[in-house]
């Protein structure tokens, strides 16, 4: 396990990574937590569009990250509508997000 | 995952394929969204059907070649998301689909995540029905197709 200032650095950089991947102007918002005891980290897109062709390049997007960073992170992902729609992570939790 | 024994033969994955996807069309018709889950548990089975049948896996030269980051043991893989232990990175389903099926990664993916919004967080608000449904025909119809690195 890392320090909390180099995981913070890391879920920094993942969820700028994942921001500029899919597109500021497709999201409506986008969460970016990681748990440092299992270097898990978990990707909450909301997206404007929530069309089947849409989601599908997102997946598609997602999956591309998580191979950018497959050697350091185990990746997950929840489309949701919008970010209220899931429990906020606890403050003490590294996160990123984008609204 | 659990840590009791699992199924390790493609022809048991295959049987409860089949069962988990009647009990979803049973779901499906009865509008109760536990039909995601048995979808995504009837597509579970299916790709390690897949990967235990896949004679990719008879040759370490063959699979390497696929990719470098793939073992012989994830021909048996269970557990749905791989690890990072230390300087050491193991495969999980989610991986090896990824890695050796990708026609159908997407599906695979989006299937997982229905069924963890049904049994962890608030249901299916935004990936509908017919999605599941269609992603799920996705990866039985690749399978019975001949699914094969």
């Amino acid at each position: 396990m890392q320090d909390l200032d180099e995981v913070q650095v890391l879920v920094t950089a993942v969820g700028e990574y994942t921001l500029s991947t899919l597109g500021a102007e497709n999201l409506a918002g986008l969460r970016v937590t990681l748990d440092p005891s299992e270097m898990s980290c978990h990707v909450t897109v909301a997206l404007s569009d929530n069309s089947d062709d849409n989601q599908k390049k997102a997946i598609t997007s997602l999956l591309e990250v998580e191979d950018i960073y497959f050697d350091e992170l185990v990746m997950g992902f929840s489309l949701v509508n919008s970010l209220e729609d899931e429990e906020s992570p606890r403050a003490s939790i590294p996160q990123y997000s984008h609204a | 995952m659990s840590s009791s024994p699992s199924i390790r033969t493609a022809i048991k994955c295959v049987e409860r394929a089949d069962a988990f996807q009647i009990s979803a069309g049973n779901l499906y018709t009865a509008d109760d969204e536990w039909f995601a889950v048995c979808y995504f548990y009837a597509a579970y089975h299916l790709v390690r059907a897949a990967f235990i049948a896949d004679p990719v896996f008879d040759s370490i030269q063959e699979l390497a070649a696929k990719d470098g980051r793939l073992v012989m043991e994830d021909r048996f893989i269970e557990r749905h998301q791989g690890r990072v232990d230390g300087r050491t990175r193991t495969l999980g389903v989610n991986d090896v689909v990824r890695l050796l099926y990708p026609d159908i990664a997407v599906e695979y993916r989006r299937l997982h995540a229905a069924s963890v919004a049904v049994r962890y967080s608030e249901g299916l608000r935004t990936i509908s029905p017919d999605t599941v449904l269609d992603d799920f025909n996705a990866v039985r119809a690749a399978y019975d197709g001949g699914l094969r690195a």
